[in-house]
């Protein structure tokens, strides 16, 4: 998995792409703090250029979500597709997290 | 350098040396030198700094053999020597691989750069440079050594921890369901079953299971935890604890599952949850239900693999993220000729070496293409077969593939187990009475195989270490017997027995015991035989198995309609029924139900008490007249009925009562299986037995309010008849 930050005036958003698994656990716990350290009201992890996720990408989204809580910042996926929406989808995410469509679809 | 300048510098390097630890002063040092001179000097440097186990050698010829004698953890070792130098010795003990790892301290007397070059290349660990400084001897012959010590503690730390991880492999392994049991499965049920299991690593997050539910519901899961290593596998062991503890659950998917969150919610902490698919097939209505917790879509192929495979919907919360997650049992049609493929994800999510995973799509139509040319038999291996053709071990998780194939109708009527074609041609069953199974699936699966056909009754398993109260009240209705295997756990299952016998519901729910033949049960706790309604060998199976349910459901079933026909006032509605007993116990919590409902119940009860207890005394265990007599006087009544009670010979018998009324005349028939005896002298008080303590019970009954009292047979067999309009006329008890 690969990662950016960008912080914008009212939130940050951490751009995830290629694959989520596992052996990404180090990256993805980096990608959360930047995103909290950014203090922004909103955090979005963006998920349109990410590839596939494992059930353990699905475990770190949850560690990411209580990390975001205890620093009173609310969590959002966004822009989910293919692999990654079906995953989301399989495991009712929509019902504990919040989940967004991507920009285009939302435009 | 001179042996008195050496001495002067150890003098004052001893000041600055820690002491040696015992590990480290207890390593074994070669010295090689063809200087004896030089040997000593080494010898005194590092006995000074604690070292005391040395041995020595004079050339290199020399030196290799007594690596091998000595096995040495280090060696000092001078180049210039006859035979051969050091460099050699260097040379051909790193090519052994036994002594790669032996730090080699080489000598050298030139300080040049291109020397110490070629001790390196020759395989040399350090350099000290002659002549020797004591000071710098002991801090490298330490620093190697202490190397050395790390190193072997790691890797025995790592080789314990590698046998540690075997060991917890094997014992998840055991977690599993074994070949056996997957065969006994197939056996009952007639189906076929193909397993498929690989962790990713020495352990794994993938569990799966199988087990009886019902005489016609198999019930199944499949779970798979996020993550894999020491902490899946530690998740795997608590899951398949709550699953054999609240496997009966099962019959309601979505409460299972719930009820698995619940605990899973509160033991996981976040980034941690298990997805899980889990429920039953019920070959009778043949449905599959089921429900999921974000599981991947299992696979479901129609007419013997020839219609077009589809997913089934498996969405839901994973299992252990909120406990405020509820799940939706779902049911599609299953029966004959239709095929279910379980799997974990690893299977649509491991790319291939030149394509990327499969996906579900790529599933399907793998599934399907390998479904058209030889139909379902084998599907799951050749699915296999095909996806590793691309992807290729190690698989970066844990990879689980269950096939549940249901054969056509006609291929189930020639399947061996011949139970199985009858379940699938009976018609659904209306609320048959539930059996309740206690012991391992091969004993459920033995008394399945053995259950007549013509027996309206419904088995259910429980496995007797997860056998208690609670696990029993969570079955859909009251068994109205139990089969209990008499294993190698008599005291799991004597605690057992003792809860059922305090608990309301379950006290009156007669027990067949099943012995173990292989076990040695001579000593069968009196405790457990004095509990039973009858005691079965597990090869009387085939033979007594029928008459022996069939007489606890007769006895369960008259009961209640006893209680139903006194509390409702019916006494002038015909009743008939049968029921049996074996104890003492027994006699007395049977005798009043039973006396409720004669003519006139004060007094039939002493009767009946007294033929009863007759037919388990003086028929079943043969206790003689004067036996009774002595053992009353010796106060041992009790410990002997007991004994025999539990000793082989005596313990299979159970004695019967047959109950008919047609409203008016009562009539009961108790028949024991003992020899027999002559009643005759017994039939009135004789002036012999006026002091005796026994003797008189049967002649009292005689004189008693029953119509007749009759001995039949060899005399194990005897008939009262109580008329109800009698009992109206006779003045009550209190005039």
């Amino acid at each position: 998995m690969k990662y950016r930050v960008v912080a914008e005036a009212e939130r940050a958003e951490a751009i995830l792409s290629e694959d989520l698994s596992f052996s990404d656990h180090l990256a993805f716990q980096s990608a959360t703090k930047e995103l909290i350290a950014a203090n922004r009201k909103h955090c979005v992890l963006d998920l349109s250029a990410l590839v596939s996720v494992d059930s353990a990408g699905l475990g770190m989204f949850m560690i990411a979500h209580e990390e975001c809580e205890k620093a009173n910042h609310q969590l959002v996926l966004r822009g989910a597709t293919g692999q990654v929406k079906r995953m989301l989808d399989l495991a009712r995410f929509d019902t504990i997290l919040r989940i967004e469509p991507g920009q285009k679809e939302t435009a | 350098m001179s042996s008195l300048a050496l001495a002067a510098a150890d003098a004052s390097d001893r000041q600055v040396v820690a002491p040696l630890d015992a590990a480290l002063r207890d390593c074994r040092i070669l010295i090689v030198d063809d200087s004896v001179m030089a040997r000593r000097m080494i010898e005194s440097i590092l006995g000074a700094a604690g070292f005391r186990s040395f041995a020595f050698a004079e050339d290199g010829i020399e030196a290799l053999e007594q690596v091998v004698t000595f096995a040495p953890d280090l060696l000092v070792l001078d180049v210039q020597m006859p035979r051969m130098d050091g460099l050699e010795v260097c040379r051909q003990l790193r090519k052994d691989r036994d002594s790669t790892g032996l730090p080699i301290l080489i000598q050298t007397g030139s300080s040049a750069s291109e020397v110490r070059a070629e001790a390196f290349a020759a395989g040399a660990t350090d350099v000290v440079a002659k002549p020797l400084q004591a000071r710098e001897l002991v801090a490298r012959t330490r620093i190697q050594l202490e190397n050395k010590l790390l190193v072997r503690n790691l890797s025995s730390h790592f080789d314990r921890l590698e046998q540690e991880l075997d060991a917890a492999h094997k014992m998840q392994g055991t977690l599993l369901p074994s070949r056996g049991l997957v065969d006994q499965m197939e056996q009952v049920y007639g189906v076929d079953i193909e397993v498929f299991t690989e962790a990713s690593s020495e352990l794994g997050g993938d569990i799966w299971g199988i087990w009886p539910l019902a005489s016609r519901k198999l019930a199944f899961y499949l779970a798979d935890f996020s993550g894999h290593g020491v902490v899946a596998a530690l998740n795997v062991f608590r899951l398949h604890t709550l699953i054999k503890e609240h496997g009966a659950s099962i019959t309601d998917p979505s409460r299972f599952l719930g009820h698995l969150n619940d605990l899973l919610s509160q033991m996981l902490p976040t980034g941690q949850f298990a997805t899980m698919i889990a429920g039953y097939i019920d070959f009778t209505e043949r449905r599959l239900r089921y429900a999921s917790a974000a599981a991947p879509p299992a696979v479901v192929l129609r007419d013997g693999g020839s219609g077009a495979p589809f997913l089934i919907d498996t969405a839901g919360l994973p299992l252990g993220i909120s406990a405020a997650a509820s799940y939706e049992s779902r049911e599609i049609a299953f029966g004959p000729d239709d095929y279910l493929l379980l799997y974990s994800d690893a299977l649509i999510e491991s790319p291939g070496d030149c394509a990327p995973a499969l996906a579900e799509d790529g599933l399907l139509s793998l599934v399907e293409s390998c479904a058209l040319d030889d139909g379902v038999e084998g599907l799951a291996g050749r699915c296999l077969a095909q996806f590793f053709e691309d992807v290729h071990d190690p698989l970066g998780d844990d990879l689980t593939v269950v096939g549940i194939s249901c054969p056509p109708v006609r291929a189930l009527k020639a399947h061996p187990a011949a139970s199985v074609a009858r379940a699938a041609a009976e018609a659904p069953p209306a609320a048959h009475a539930i059996a309740l199974a206690i012991g391992d699936p091969a004993f459920f699966a033995s008394v399945y195989e053995h259950l007549p056909s013509t027996l309206k009754v419904e088995l259910r398993w429980l496995a007797l270490e997860f056998a208690n109260l609670r696990t029993i009240a969570a079955i859909d209705r009251l068994p109205a017997a139990m089969l209990v295997r008499l294993g190698d756990d008599l005291a799991q299952l004597e605690s057992l027995i003792t809860e059922l016998r305090e608990d309301e519901r379950l006290s009156p729910v007669p027990i067949v015991l099943v012995e173990d033949d292989g076990s040695d049960t001579a000593g069968l706790a009196p405790r457990l035989a004095g509990e039973a309604l009858h005691i079965l060998t597990g090869s009387e199976l085939e033979t007594r198995l029928q008459g022996a349910l069939e007489s606890a459901l007769d006895t369960n079933g008259l009961l209640s309609r006893l209680a139903e026909h006194v509390r409702d006032g019916q006494s002038a509605v015909p009743l008939s029924g049968r029921l049996a007993f074996r104890t003492i116990e027994q006699v007395h919590r049977l005798a009043s139900p039973l006396a409720e409902a004669c003519p006139d119940p004060p007094v039939a009860v002493i009767g009946l008490i007294e033929l009863m207890v007759n037919a388990i005394e003086h028929g079943n265990l043969e206790i003689s007249y004067d036996e009774k007599t002595a053992l009353l006087r010796d106060g041992t009544w009790h410990e002997e009925l007991a004994r025999r009670l539990a000793l082989p010979g005596y313990r299979q018998r159970t004695a019967l009562l047959a109950f008919d009324s047609d409203g008016e005349r009562l009539r009961i028939v108790i028949k024991d299986q003992g020899e027999g005896f002559d009643p005759a002298p017994y039939l009135s008080i004789d002036a012999s037995r006026i002091a005796a303590p026994n003797g008189r019970g049967i002649a009292l009954v005689k004189t008693l309010g029953f119509d007749s009292v009759a001995f039949r047979g060899c005399g194990n067999e005897v008939e009262v008849v109580m008329s109800f309009a009698d009992a109206a006329r006779r003045p009550s008890q209190e005039e």
